[in-house]
């Protein structure tokens, strides 16, 4: 029987283990979406407990209910209830009686046990994930939430490594002061995770209990007076919480990463790793996989079926579909990296590291983070830009991701690096997403002059502890994006795929994939665009149209007009481009048009299409540029 | 002894005395734990110089020397 729906909203500090919890309550049910009308990624997961239908949603870790950036005026809102409509079947918002919820899961409200929804069966219970190495730093959110007549029950997490750093405090006692229920969990090991359900279950049966002293920390306008709260919790909270002074392992870290000698080789050595891992291990993996579609083409092939179907199966699906997803371990390992660097609280540091210099450049160091992000993919690159305070700082952030080479490129390059520069592959690839750094810069530079200036906003920035990466976050993160990458390969890209095979093999009688069929013709159009930059052949021309799709498509293009994956490719491409002419096709590969997904989510997070079509403009003419130079300046050394 | 946070040497600390930043700042200041009364540490500098590392509440603050220029504290008296 169904005893009621439960809805927890998860809210914490950063860094405090907030999508621990929530992976360790969700498992592999995830949902990711966005806000309503909003491009912040929104996770909502679903679940069982004891008969009670629990909803958990996570919102973007902040300091304060109180919004600073953009990013943080979403859990504002929530919390304030304000959010569009789509919310309000939740009990966050009971007006919104009778709409139908867009998910009924236990199937409790279809057999009448439960009231419908939007009729106020759901509870909403907050979770706030604490720190307790930081315990007052975490508390004074608790207060807002408080303050905002919630249920509030506190998460205390990483009680280990606040034992190991000497301090000890009695939690009960803590709980019993700020009357407000405490469950200590170990959100990384999914440890005390049904204390923590039992616990929000209690609190959901109980009517709100807002403490009372409560309103001695309030300001007139509703807001918690910090300094006071702070005494508070001198008075009553100290005496339950001791730290013991010792040095933390971070600023031993720290002593080595932010040192003045070591911090910038130590930075572009990490760097270095992180692609030539990514490109070293999944090398064989991509090339098994290649391998096993070759057989499955070749088996294909020998099927009793009618040509024209058994030429869509090996060179459109096959050949097209299979060259791509060949490309999964790469795409895997690129964020298993990219996770790591994140959640060890290196990324972090990099940012002071280099804020100063990027100042110089017209933007903050904090843009260094969806810039790196920007390397997995520039879609949650870009949404991560709203964490940016300034308005200037954060258009210029998004005008520049773009140039920040993306996984979706890597499979190309891999791919013509494999083919023209088997033996310095890895110095390739490195001199490509360098050259989009460099790129990213000097168009910073030029934008920060002619965007006007705004507020400026100064870079006041948490430093987190250095922790262990979980290893179960960090497998969770890149399956989560290789999985997108697979379900692309068989949506978006198999249709590409098979527009192409139709093209290529129309008007009927043509000989597959040849000039006179379709699309040698269209291709054959553009194609003086690319002479001049050494690769004229029309077949780079329809790979470069349809990679606006999706980057990788530009393999699956090349792949079904040559009917064959990576192996079939290694011996046609060299036919009409020279190893220079590859060269400068990545580097036009690395500088063009950012894929459709981006270009959307560059008009919505900016809010004009204005800025989209001239970020087109933009890329198109560097891409040209730089390819020209690529081109030239190698013919003149003598390439 | 009154200071300002950017005066601090590594490994001093001091107590926040005035906050001098606009609003909107100085909100953000505080929610990061960065409270007039609170004990700061400055924990190093950065390669460049700027920011630099500050302790507060126990974590770590990294905040560019113009906005610790404007954050006065009090410096406890040798004996």
């Amino acid at each position: 029987m169904c005893k009621g729906s439960i809805k927890v909203v998860l809210v914490g500090n950063p860094n405090t283990g907030k999508t621990s919890l929530l992976n360790s309550l969700t498992g592999m049910r995830l949902h990711v979406g966005n806000w309503p009308g909003k491009t912040v990624e929104k996770k909502e997961g679903y679940f069982d407990y004891k008969g009670y239908d629990f909803t958990v949603v996570d919102l973007p870790g902040t300091y304060s209910i109180a919004p600073y950036s953009e990013e943080e005026r979403v859990t504002y809102a929530y919390l304030r209830g304000e959010l569009s409509e789509d919310e309000c079947a939740s009990a966050a918002c009971h007006g919104g009686g009778g709409r139908r919820l867009r998910r009924i899961r236990c199937g409790c409200h279809e057999s009448g046990q439960c009231p419908p929804a939007g009729m106020g069966p759901w509870t909403e219970v907050i979770v706030q994930t604490i720190d307790v190495n930081a315990l007052e730093r975490n508390l004074l959110m608790t207060m807002e939430l408080l303050a905002l007549g919630k249920r509030v029950v506190l998460a205390f997490n990483f009680n280990r490594e606040a034992k190991r750093r000497g301090i000890t405090f009695d939690m009960e006692a803590i709980a019993r002061i700020l009357q407000v229920p405490v469950v200590s969990i170990e959100a990384n090991r999914g440890e005390n995770k049904e204390a923590l359900l039992d616990m929000i279950i209690a609190t959901a049966d109980k009517p709100v209990h807002t403490p009372d002293y409560l309103p001695r920390l309030l300001k007139e306008n509703g807001e918690i007076h910090h300094d006071d709260t702070l005494q508070f919790f001198k008075e009553w909270i100290r005496p339950y919480y001791q730290t013991e002074k010792s040095r933390h392992h971070t600023e031993r870290i720290d002593a080595f990463l932010l040192n003045r000698y070591t911090a910038f080789p130590v930075f572009l050595l990490a760097m270095f790793l992180m692609f030539a891992a990514t490109f070293t291990i999944s090398t064989p993996i991509v090339d098994l996989i290649d391998a096993c579609f070759g057989a499955l083409g070749e088996a294909a092939a020998r099927l009793r079926l009618p040509d024209i179907l058994k030429s869509l199966l090996t060179e459109g699906i096959i050949g097209g579909v299979g060259s791509v997803i060949s490309f999964a371990p790469l795409i895997f390992i690129l964020f298993f990296m990219i996770a790591f660097f994140e959640d060890s609280g290196y990324l972090g540091r990099t940012v002071v590291l280099i804020d100063r210099l990027f100042q110089k450049f017209g933007i903050s160091g904090q843009s260094f983070i969806p810039m790196i992000l920007g390397f997995g993919c520039n879609v949650p690159a870009i949404m991560a830009i709203r964490t940016i305070k300034s308005r200037k700082e954060r258009l210029i952030g998004i005008m520049v991701n773009s140039f920040m080479s993306c996984g979706a490129r890597l499979p190309v390059y891999a791919l013509f690096c494999s083919i023209f520069f088997p033996k310095n592959a890895v110095w390739v690839i490195m001199l490509l997403y360098l050259a989009g750094i460099v790129v990213a810069f000097a168009a910073s530079r030029v934008l920060s002059m002619i965007i006007p200036d705004d507020e400026q906003a100064s870079l006041i920035i948490e430093l987190p502890p250095y922790r262990v990466p979980y290893i179960g976050n960090m497998v969770k993160h890149a399956w989560f994006h290789t999985k997108e990458f697979i379900k692309r390969a068989g949506t978006i890209i198999l249709g590409s795929v098979i527009i192409i095979w139709a093209l290529a093999s129309l008007p009927l009688g043509v000989e597959y994939g040849s000039e006179q069929s379709l699309i040698g013709s269209i291709g054959k159009l553009i194609a003086p665009l690319f002479g001049p930059l050494g690769f004229g052949d029309w077949t780079y021309a329809i790979a470069l149209i349809f990679g606006f799709v999706a980057k990788e498509v530009i393999i699956g293009t090349l792949a079904t007009i040559h009917g064959g994956g990576e192996e079939v490719l290694a011996t046609i491409l060299p036919n009409s481009i020279s190893p220079l002419g590859a060269l400068a096709f990545l580097f036009f590969v690395l500088l063009y048009v950012p894929c459709v997904a981006t270009v959307a989510v560059i008009q919505k997070e900016t809010g004009k299409w204005q800025y989209a079509l001239v970020q087109i403009g933009m890329n198109l003419t560097v891409a040209w540029l730089v390819a020209w130079l690529v081109y030239h300046g190698g013919k003149l050394l003598g390439f | 002894m009154t200071k300002t946070l950017y005066q601090l040497r590594a490994g001093e600390t001091a107590r926040i005395r005035s906050i001098g930043t606009d609003v909107v700042t100085k909100e953000r200041l505080e929610s990061l734990g960065m409270i007039e009364g609170v004990e700061v540490g400055m924990v190093r500098s950065t390669p460049l110089g700027n920011p630099r590392i500050y302790r507060a509440l126990n974590t770590m603050i990294a905040l560019r020397n113009d906005v610790a220029k404007l954050i006065e504290v009090e410096v406890a008296d040798h004996v």
